[in-house]
């Protein structure tokens, strides 16, 4: 009988302590949810028909309310609360939360689980390319057509946030992919780069690393090779600037067997690199990005390829350093240099939007000149829209000398048209040709495992060929 | 009319009858968790690995057994197949070796030994993540630092960023973190060993190395299968502590199949392939935990 009466006791206790979880966690995410849901259902129920007029929401005095949940990147929360600052002098019963993600696998992965299951956040900020496409026309995105915000970009190419002439993603700036230096190291050796003087190809940036290092920097050039980001932005930019600048159709090409990886225009790259190879840590092959920052930021190592991006992390680190952002000068000539540079950052709406008139307004506010503004004075973007002006920071000055004299062509970001897996892989290679594997080896690799994922997604293959127009 | 025996079997059965609702009650919220997180994740999966899902798509095809006679035929997942086994293999020895060892000195040390205890057992409740990316540091500088004083090139240039020693490193380090947890296995099991054994031992004259190989250790056979039988288990599953310490670099050197998986669920975008190879690594823990529990289950009946 006692058994069966503390059984019976411990049951109940049980039994309540479930029930009690789930109910009250079910009144306070219910408390919480109602009123956005209830709008968001009620919005969507009309949105359809009434998206045009509602997407002028804040000119019509509308008095939005909720909680925008961003899927963005660490250093992007500080531009989006300075952004939303403002937008609450018009709407102070919006708020944004955050989910973070550290990288682009991160970001993939993560909107992989919330596809699965179905909770894709609200908006999100990612790099534009190939997967928001993929993103878009798998119905993921809300069109943003009918915000009338593609004619605020400045021109430039906006075939990587568009799916079949819909715009899916508004990018909040121009990346550059650039050489980043360590100016203060520089002037401290007695080298005055300018927009002159900096390095045109391939040899005046050899000479400039062997000049550092006669003037007493060891290793002035920095991979952090164990890095997926760091380790592919350096083969990019060369098969941007050189591979590209020589067939720019390589990669269709090499989708439709007309070309491939092991071919000796790929293979030059590594002669190429060669070159830099001495100037080089002996231990690249394991630095990870925090040693890489940490060896700029003290002068250890002067120079390292990345998207521009990368500066909001210096600045963290170091506010006034003196940082300068030339073009990368992988060329054989200096005739042939080009910057690389293209739209990034895109803003996009998902389809699992609680309120998505909300987030188009919140969007379109972003797009505006002064949001623009306002984004772009809190981070290290370039902006894209039309007629807005911030202070840039220091280091972008001859890059955007450059850009605005138009003294080099553009090679347009295209890294992102690119079949999945193949980032992983060119790390891989770089990997195995920074611990001293042949480069023939190494490209024969990547040619047969670039096959592989081509055999795994023919799907892919055809629809990226069927879409491409040959240059 | 019925007896009284009769009704008390009635009784008896229908008492019975109850406490077995009441008892299966109790089990429920466990079994409903069971069935949530394990068996449907598991049949979700294996149900995932019949088709060509890319893990973005809504829609997918039903293939068969297509991604696993694909498996079957691809060089690119031998290289992490033999890592993990290398891996599995030495994570196994060294973390029962220095389990043991760490119980039996735990256990030696007369004053302070809960705090010995403790401080042997902490690495294992740190973050795996937080250890891959404090020993990442410690490699990089310390050891460094360590192996340009001592003129040793491979560890002056960061022992993680050579194909030869980077999985070496992974095991060195997991080794370090888990070591504790089979500690506390083996202290229990050390626990249960009969004092008068020990002193027959001794009065036999048996002392030392001989005391540990004819009495301590045929009678931690119990600890000695469980131990096994997780550390081989938990080697194959490895995946954080190896990712944050080298990413499976350099190039493909330290790569788990575990990693692999996730590159083509994730990565490549092949969540079908993915997933297929995810169940070829549970059958191959399985056919190994069975293997395990026949050989060793033999050695304890033998102990007894």
């Amino acid at each position: 009988m006692k058994k069966k009466l503390s059984m019976l006791i411990i049951a109940a206790l049980m039994a309540t302590t479930i029930s009690g979880c789930g109910g009250s966690g079910q009144s306070e995410s219910k408390s919480a949810e109602t009123q956005a849901a209830e709008k968001a259902e009620t919005q969507a129920a009309s949105g359809e028909v009434e998206s045009k007029e509602s997407s002028d929401a804040a000119d019509d005095g509308i008095d939005y309310s909720g909680t925008i949940t961003m899927f963005c990147g660490t250093e992007d929360s500080k531009a989006f609360d300075a952004v939303m600052a403002e937008y609450q002098k018009l709407h102070p019963d919006v708020n944004i939360e955050y989910i973070i993600w550290e990288n682009v696998t991160d970001f993939e992965t993560m909107m992989t689980n919330y596809i699965a299951t179905d909770t894709l956040p609200d908006m999100y900020r990612g790099q534009v390319g190939v997967v928001q496409q993929q993103y878009a026309m798998e119905g993921y995105l809300l069109p943003l057509d009918d915000l009338d915000v593609e004619g605020n970009l400045v021109n430039g190419d906006t075939s990587l946030i568009k799916y079949k002439d819909s715009l899916y993603s508004f990018p909040m700036t121009i990346a550059y992919s650039v050489t980043l230096c360590n100016n203060d190291k520089l002037k401290e050796l007695g080298i005055d780069l300018t927009y002159d003087n900096y390095p045109k190809c391939m040899d005046e940036f050899v000479d400039l690393l062997q000049k550092c290092r006669e003037a007493g920097c060891e290793y002035p050039f920095s991979v952090a090779g164990s890095d997926t980001s760091s380790c592919t932005a350096w083969p990019f930019q060369y098969i941007y600037q050189v591979l590209y600048g020589g067939n720019p159709n390589f990669y269709a090409d090499v989708l439709s067997g007309k070309a491939d990886w092991a071919d000796p225009e790929f293979l030059k790259m590594f002669d190429e690199y060669d070159r830099l190879r001495e100037y080089m840590a002996p231990d690249t092959a394991a630095k990870t990005t925090d040693g890489q920052k940490a060896d700029f930021i003290s002068g250890d190592t002067i120079f390292f390829s990345q998207t521009a991006s990368a500066l909001t992390g210096l600045r963290n680190l170091d506010p006034d350093m003196d940082i300068l952002m030339i073009p990368s000068s992988f060329t054989e000539k200096p005739e042939d240099q080009t910057l690389i540079g293209g739209f990034d950052d895109g803003i996009s709406i998902t389809t699992g939007a609680k309120n998505p008139e909300l987030c188009k307004d919140f969007l379109k506010f972003i797009a505006s000149k002064e949001g623009c503004e306002i984004y772009c004075s809190n981070s290290s973007c370039v902006p894209t829209v039309k007629g807005a002006e911030i202070d840039s920071d220091p280091a972008f000055r001859i890059i955007l000398e450059i850009a605005s004299k138009g003294d080099l062509p553009n090679s347009a970001i295209l890294s992102r048209q690119w079949i999945s897996g193949f980032k992983e892989l060119l790390k891989t290679g770089c990997q195995n040709w920074l611990v001293g594997e042949e480069p023939q080896s190494v490209v024969d690799k990547i040619s047969k495992e670039h096959t592989r994922l081509m055999e795994a997604s023919p799907d892919w293959v055809q629809n990226f060929l069927a879409d491409y127009e040959y240059k | 009319m019925k007896n009284k025996p009769d009704v008390m079997q009635v009784q008896a059965k229908q008492n019975k009858r109850k406490t077995a609702v009441a008892e299966f009650m109790l089990v429920l919220p466990a079994l409903a968790l069971y069935g949530v997180f394990v068996v449907y994740p598991l049949f979700g999966g294996i149900f995932y690995s019949l088709t060509d899902w890319d893990g973005v798509r809504k829609t997918f095809n039903f293939i068969g057994a297509k991604n696993y006679i694909d498996i079957m035929h691809d060089s690119y997942v031998l290289e992490p197949l033999k890592n993990t086994f290398i891996y599995a293999f030495f994570n196994t020895i060294i973390l029962n070796c220095l389990g043991l060892l760490m119980a039996i000195g735990a256990e030696s040390v007369r004053r302070g030994r809960n705090v010995f205890r403790a401080l042997l057992y902490i690495p294992s409740v740190l973050s795996a993540i937080l250890v891959g990316f404090v020993f990442n540091f410690i490699f990089d500088k310390s050891l460094g630092a360590l192996g340009k004083q001592l003129g040793i090139e491979v560890m002056a240039n960061n022992l993680l960023g050579s194909k030869s020693f980077a999985l070496a490193m992974g095991i060195l380090v997991t080794s370090w973190k888990s070591a504790g947890w089979y500690m506390v296995v083996y202290i229990a099991g050390l626990h249960n060993i009969d004092q008068s054994l020990y002193d027959a031992a001794s009065v036999d004259g048996v002392t030392g190395w001989k005391r540990f190989c004819y009495v301590t250790f045929p009678l931690l056979a119990p600890s000695f299968t469980i131990n096994m039988v997780l550390a081989v288990e938990r080697s194959f599953k490895q995946y954080d502590l190896l990712y944050a310490l080298t990413g499976g670099g350099p190039g493909r050197a330290s790569e788990l199949i575990s990693m692999t998986i996730y590159n083509e669920c994730f990565t490549n975008k092949r969540a079908g392939y993915g997933t297929a190879l995810g169940i070829i690594l549970f059958l191959i823990i399985v056919v190994i935990t069975l293997f395990q529990m026949k050989v060793l289950g033999k050695r304890e009946e033998n102990a007894r």
